[in-house]
């Protein structure tokens, strides 16, 4: 679980510390910079796996007005069965254009993996990263480039790796979900954020025959979601090309195709399979979860969320624009976003706000039609007319 | 300095009230006693803050009271309802109404509450001050129309149609209202005597005396 993530310098984000609860909404009106802090969280995953395009994305992510400033982020998280807390933080230059690695530093409580910095200013010549704490190792490698995930040897080290690669989803799932089944092999592990590799990411739930809960759930879920669903499976076990689903009418099973289902219920079946893949994430954001979904699901939708934490099946991100979703929630687990000038913040809940939705005077989904969320600040600072 | 939370029917108002109320408090010279909070609270209309028996209301308002330093809440709704109550709409009446209602939750005690309807809509002002948009900074070009409606507040519910038409560029409550009401000229309404309008400043001095003299009020106050 990720307890806290501060991003500094990425697009319309100065600055920011978040808090994270076992499951967060971020609430706030369109272009305050809800998806520039999910997209921050994908760029950071995707820079320590090394995705190829990265440095096309990189004069996109960066901060305007321009500015010198390094991009950081800075992750405070824990995995099960591990007693410490890590901490992860990365600091990346923008050197003509190209992205350069500045300072990168791991801890597992207050033990240092490893340090490695620039120790002076960037000279016009440039200067080489040291290491400050060499990571404990007979053959320590060359520093410079990033070292999460070149320190193979290194067990604590490989599982903060992991926990901030392949254990991170975001999810984003567009209208044509699930219509096509392509057969190549997908090649990020765990269930894509486009949801491409959904056959895959289905078969190991249904091959699981130790443990047929997932199975149960979503059959129960997508039954919910559309009365007469009996079952989801796929055409053949060993290399499946569609998703198959069985519709009971009068005792006998009629086996559809998933791509003939409605996008309500395949972007439903989407993230059910984001909750219930194998293994399980550490972190799944989901953007707009509410698209395309009937409002009298989201309810349904809602409480998948709500118990995947408790479930060791992973924390949550939300970012919704819509009321009957955010009913389901508390006021603990609702963050604000805002845009003050050109710069995002991000916070909690109001306390008279809270107090509100406490004494039940507002609804949770009232601060998005009633009265606005905002942020928890000090006001007394009187705004000038 | 106290908070002033306005109540409005939907999301054009939510953007347009609080400049409105600004202005108004400006020529008021009020704002060594008060302040607009911007965050409008959106009620929709009379008929949702009369269900359960004005329970709607009653809760409105005591979200509003856990806000700090809360002078008071002005209510700004459209009056255009055909009944309230089982009866024809009265816009003093229904006014009564709410304040009566809002005192059983501290209005007139602990903060003010001043309850106004404007007739028949809101853009009613906007037709009642239509010469008054001949300039609009983002040079949108508003046509007075060859015919008006004589008295708007007592015209059948067209006035955001009259707008669209007058507008080159149309018009859209949500995107525009709050444009129409920074250039909203006061003295047009003035010299049209527009009742409505008259007591939304009425009201709004009504709250701005209770914060000075610290003797809250629930307006319009009750016959009886």
């Amino acid at each position: 679980m990720i307890d806290q993530i501060t991003i500094r310098n990425f697009k319309s984000i100065a600055d920011v510390t978040v808090k994270l609860s076992d499951v967060t909404v971020l609430v706030g009106r369109s272009g305050v910079g809800k998806t520039n802090f999910v997209e921050a969280i994908r760029f950071l995953r995707d820079v320590l796996r090394g995705t190829q395009d990265l440095h096309q994305r990189w004069p996109a992510i960066r901060p305007l007005p321009k500015t010198s400033k390094p991009t950081c982020f800075e992750l405070t998280f824990s995995v099960h069965g591990i007693a410490d807390a890590y901490t992860y933080k990365i600091e990346l230059v923008d050197l003509r254009g190209q992205m350069q690695l500045t300072k990168e530093a791991l801890y597992l409580g207050k033990r240092c993996l490893f340090d490695q910095n620039q120790p002076l200013k960037l000279g016009e010549g440039g200067r080489k990263i040291e290491w400050s704490v060499e990571p404990a190792l007979v053959e320590v490698p060359q520093p410079g480039p990033i070292a999460l995930g070149r320190l193979p040897a290194l067990s604590e080290a490989v599982i903060a790796y992991t926990a901030l690669t392949d254990s991170i989803g975001c999810y984003a799932f567009p209208g044509d979900v699930m219509l096509s089944s392509p057969n190549r092999a997908s090649p990020t592990a765990g269930f894509s954020d486009s949801g491409a590799n959904h056959l895959s990411t289905l078969k190991k739930i249904v091959s699981d025959i130790h443990d047929l809960t997932a199975r149960q759930r979503i059959n129960q879920n997508m039954s919910a979601v559309s009365p007469g669903v009996s079952s989801i499976e796929l055409d053949r076990l060993q290399s499946p090309t569609k998703g198959i689903v069985g519709h009971v009418f009068n005792d006998k099973t009629l086996a559809l195709e998933l791509s003939q289902e409605s996008e309500g219920f395949r972007r439903f079946l989407a993230h059910l399979l984001a909750l219930y893949q194998r293994p399980p994430k550490i972190l799944m954001i989901f953007e707009h979860p509410e698209d395309g979904i009937h409002p009298g699901a989201l309810s349904l939708l809602a409480e998948e969320f709500r118990s995947a934490p408790g479930d060791r099946r992973g924390q949550v991100i939300l970012t919704t624009h819509s009321p009957g979703l955010l009913d389901n929630f508390e006021a603990s687990n609702i963050r604000v976003v805002e845009k003050t000038g050109f710069a995002t913040d991000i916070g909690p809940l109001a306390e008279d706000q809270i107090a509100s939705l406490r004494e039940e005077l507002l609804e949770p989904g009232e601060l998005l039609t009633v009265t606005p969320a905002k942020i928890d600040r000090d006001e007394s600072v009187v705004p000038t007319p | 300095m106290k908070r002033i939370v306005v109540f409005v029917e939907g999301d054009g108002e939510a953007a347009a009230a609080p400049i409105l109320v600004r202005r108004i408090l400006t020529e008021q010279e009020a704002f060594d006693s008060v302040y607009v909070d911007s965050n409008t609270f959106i009620v929709r209309g009379l008929g949702n803050l009369a269900k359960k028996d004005f329970q709607v209301w009653r809760k409105r308002l005591a979200a509003a009271q856990k806000q700090t330093n809360l002078g008071g809440v002005l209510l700004l709704l459209d009056g255009d309802s055909d009944l309230f109550e089982g009866r024809p709409f009265c816009a003093a009446t229904a006014a009564r109404r709410l304040a009566e209602e809002a005192r059983s939750v501290g209005a007139g005690s602990t903060f003010s509450v001043a309850c106004v309807f404007v007739r028949q809509e809101y853009e009613s002002w906007f037709v009642t001050a239509i010469e008054g948009y001949q300039n609009m900074p983002d040079g949108r070009i508003v046509t007075v129309p060859g015919e008006l409606p004589a008295d708007p507040e007592n015209a059948p519910r067209n006035a955001k149609a009259i707008i669209k038409r007058a507008t080159n560029i149309g018009y859209n409550p949500a995107a525009d209202q709050a444009a129409f009401t920074q250039q909203l000229d006061f003295e047009l309404l003035r010299s049209a005597e527009n009742r409505s309008f008259r007591r939304l400043e009425h009201a709004i001095a009504e709250i701005v005396q209770a914060v000075r003299s610290e003797k809250p009020i629930s307006s319009p106050v009750s016959d009886s």
